[in-house]
């Protein structure tokens, strides 16, 4: 870390005494993160800005109750998934509104068109794959293998034991490799390759 | 304890001096454990194909030198670059920042690190230093070598030979002059590569600020258009209703 860098807990400190700039500076610097998890969770842009927003609003209206400030990760991460939790279940009703343009690929620049083909393929698949992995199993893979978070820091933000997230993870890796299987047997039957 | 549980402790490297010993023996000796465990490292390889996700916040800061470049004095400068890019990466993982070669140029990127056909930046960047490392190696030995024959000289002219201490004081001015050259670039790469970093992050927030008030108007005016939409076919179906109640109350009103 900067030596000028303020540690996120002195950042809890300062928003629990009502400085808002500390609080933008603590949006400003873990709202990427958080929408990685939601855009991986989800593989939907608009849910993934739904999320970071009602997560951020929470964290501002909940932060009296976070007793510890050294464990504002993990207490960070169960808000982003209690967030997914339910913008998933009200998404459910609402398709209807959903615009299909917000998953229109991202244009890189000083890509060709053949490299941003594959790209996108190769992610796309990833991202499928991982929406075929049942919710409990994929937020851990997501936590553990995107997000970095040590074991005991995703128990803590999934109010799981660490054995029950080991577990959870195992299977949820072995899912992914059967979808695999099961993509790559589609593969052959329907292009003999 | 479950062998699941072990296999993910030992598959994300979190397992003690003793458990691994324990546990790499069992694998040596069960081929069913070592196959699972392939099938876990298989999936986690799968998964890792897929690291860049947040498409906002790419910024280009320079170019990359292709290929391997044969040692100059300006090499001491890439050096200092390759040392500003670790000192930045390792703040960046702090930052959620981090410095990422795409496209064969170097790029800060917010949130996962971007894997360029599996050749990391941080790789790039050890290897570089490892052949400056070589480089500087290499040139100590010569000078050493330099020295080491002019001391002989020196013992052959009696031990005094002022042409050898000019010649050593200027190899210490040079020296003295390389280090200084070396942090002031590092210096000034990573201040401006900070503040560039600060003015990113600031840009990034307002706009990330920004999209969300206008995704939250959209939203609004979506549900807006629906719900007027749901008074209009609630007036078409009244109308109809009257139409229909018409219908029927004509013929009956004969009556």
């Amino acid at each position: 870390m900067f030596a000028n860098e303020t540690p996120d807990e002195n950042l809890v400190r300062q928003v629990k005494a009502g400085n808002e700039e500390a609080f933008a500076r603590l949006m400003n610097r873990w709202h990427g993160r958080i929408y990685n998890y939601a855009f991986r969770y989800s593989n939907r842009k608009v849910f993934a800005q739904e999320v970071v927003q009602q997560t951020f609003i929470q964290v501002y209206q909940k932060i009296d109750q976070l007793e510890d400030v050294r464990r504002f990760l993990p207490w960070l991460y169960r808000i982003a998934a209690n967030c997914c939790h339910s913008e998933g279940r009200s998404n459910r009703n609402r398709n209807a509104l959903v615009s299909v343009v917000e998953e229109l690929p991202e244009v890189i620049a000083d890509s060709t068109p053949g490299d941003l083909y594959e790209k996108a393929e190769r992610k796309s698949v990833v991202r499928a794959v991982l929406q075929e992995i049942p919710e409990n199993q994929r937020e851990v893979i997501i936590l553990k293998e995107y997000e970095g978070l040590k074991f005991r820091e995703i128990a803590a933000a999934l109010g799981e034991s660490e054995n029950t997230v080991k577990s959870r993870l195992y299977y949820g890796l072995e899912a992914m490799r059967k979808q695999i299987i099961k993509r790559k047997l589609k593969e052959e039957l329907y292009h003999g390759s | 304890m479950d062998h699941k549980v072990k296999l993910i402790e030992y598959l994300y490297g979190e397992m003690d001096r003793e458990e691994l010993k324990t546990f790499e023996q069992l694998l040596s000796s069960n081929e069913q454990l070592r196959a699972e465990l392939a099938s876990l490292q298989a999936a986690r390889k799968f998964a890792a194909s897929d690291h860049d996700v947040v498409p906002t916040g790419l910024v280009q800061i320079m170019p990359t030198k292709n290929g391997a470049s044969a040692p100059s004095p300006w090499r001491s400068k890439w050096m200092a670059i390759a040392a500003s890019l670790l000192v930045l990466m390792v703040a960046g993982k702090l930052l959620d920042v981090r410095v990422v070669a795409e496209e064969g140029q170097f790029a800060i990127q917010y949130g996962e690190v971007s894997m360029t056909d599996g050749k990391d930046v941080r790789v790039i960047v050890q290897e570089e230093l490892e052949r400056e490392h070589k480089y500087l190696e290499t040139k100590l030995a010569s000078l050493t070598q330099q020295i080491e024959k002019q001391l002989g000289a020196r013992v052959e002219n009696g031990g005094n030979d002022k042409g050898l201490e000019d010649q050593l004081a200027a190899y210490s001015n040079q020296i003295s002059a390389l280090k200084t050259d070396l942090r002031n670039d590092q210096l000034a790469r990573y201040n401006t590569l900070l503040e560039q970093l600060h003015q990113d992050q600031r840009d990034h927030s307002t706009e990330l600020m920004q999209g969300m008030v206008r995704y939250v108007e959209a939203q609004r005016q979506q549900d807006l258009e629906l719900i007027n939409q749901g008074f209009e076919n609630l007036s078409m179906a009244v109308q109809l209703g009257e139409n229909y109640t018409q219908f029927v109350n004509q013929p009956l009103q004969k009556f």
